[in-house]
């Protein structure tokens, strides 16, 4: 369709001016990153090694439960956690669940420390978004590595249960 | 080419600017301030070596924010319009090379990063739709204003 060069020279400069631009806004933010990229799963693992006495972190097979297991388990004073991230949460969660997020999983376990502290061999049930969402899977596994006996996922998580138009805490 | 008034071609033309510019605007504005959550989404599709993804989720908000900018303005217009038809080029390969892999993907487009997969015939469509006006205003800038009759 006849591109001409100094469109292609013209768009060369902005890829530059934007990787220049991208490492200096990284540099000088609040909470600059890594250039390494690092999975949730790594980041988790290592945010886990500063607690204390927190074991080697590892992918647990999960026990899951449906969202009418979910809703009983509720009903038996289970403990909820959502392990999305706190913007997430506060636009709406599950009533009574606390926000154990994976993407702030040190300071939330220790800001909810007494609670959990109490529930070490309660029922847990975790959620995150729902659909693919890994949060929920990554969180109750790092809780079984702390020594939590009995973590479940709710593998619908927040979509599951905004679709059935339960209740909604804010 | 449609007989039109060069004043309602300069008014599409405006319009269509305002939508494909201001779309990559609010997109590149949102996704700055998460990188992480970015760079996560950008994992999921499995096509960058580890190495790249940090420094492609770092530069593409900034790189969305000058074209989408470049195209409202209309300053270095054609620039701008080459630099968001690469853009949703590349979106699409991506898009279709997961659907075919099979992968379920985090598009991320406009932040996000929560593991909600949206529609991804929907991300198809409006990638195309979004192409198609890139391509449109690459090609086709209307008459300037000092035209005589």
């Amino acid at each position: 369709m006849g591109v001409r060069l100094h469109d292609v020279v013209g768009l060369l400069v902005i890829a530059a001016l934007s990787m220049v631009a991208g490492l200096a806004i990284n540099r000088f933010s609040s909470r600059p990153i890594s250039l390494a990229y690092r999975t949730p799963q790594q980041r988790l693992s290592a945010e886990l090694t500063t607690l204390i006495n927190a074991p080697p972190f590892q992918l647990a097979d999960l026990s899951t439960v449906g969202l009418d297991e979910f809703r009983k388990a509720m009903q038996d004073h289970a403990l909820v956690l959502d392990a999305r991230g706190s913007v997430y949460y506060n636009e709406g969660h599950v009533p009574g669940a606390m926000n154990l997020a994976r993407n702030n999983f040190a300071n939330d376990y220790n800001r909810l420390r007494p609670t959990l502290d109490k529930s070490k061999d309660q029922l847990i049930v975790v959620y995150c978004s729902g659909g693919d969402c890994h949060d929920s899977r990554l969180v109750a596994s790092a809780l079984l590595s702390l020594g939590f006996s009995d973590v479940k996922v709710f593998t619908g998580g927040w979509t599951e249960w905004s679709a059935a138009n339960l209740p909604v805490a804010r | 080419m449609i007989r039109l008034s060069p004043s309602v071609w300069r008014a599409i033309d405006l319009i269509l600017r305002l939508i494909l510019g201001g779309l990559f605007v609010y997109a590149g504005w949102s996704k700055l301030g998460n990188p992480t959550d970015f760079a996560d989404s950008i994992a999921t599709f499995q096509m960058l070596p580890d190495w790249l993804i940090v420094p492609f989720a770092l530069a593409l908000p900034p790189f969305e924010i000058i074209a989408g900018a470049l195209v409202i303005t209309g300053f270095f217009r054609r620039t701008g319009c080459l630099a968001l038809i690469v853009l949703t080029v590349v979106f699409s390969i991506a898009l279709f090379a997961a659907l075919a892999r099979g992968i379920s993907v985090d598009c991320g487009c406009f932040g996000g990063g929560t593991g909600i997969t949206a529609a991804p015939w929907f991300e198809a469509i409006r990638d195309i739709v979004l192409l198609a006006i890139a391509v449109w205003l690459y090609r086709y800038a209307p008459a300037p204003k000092i035209e005589l009759y």
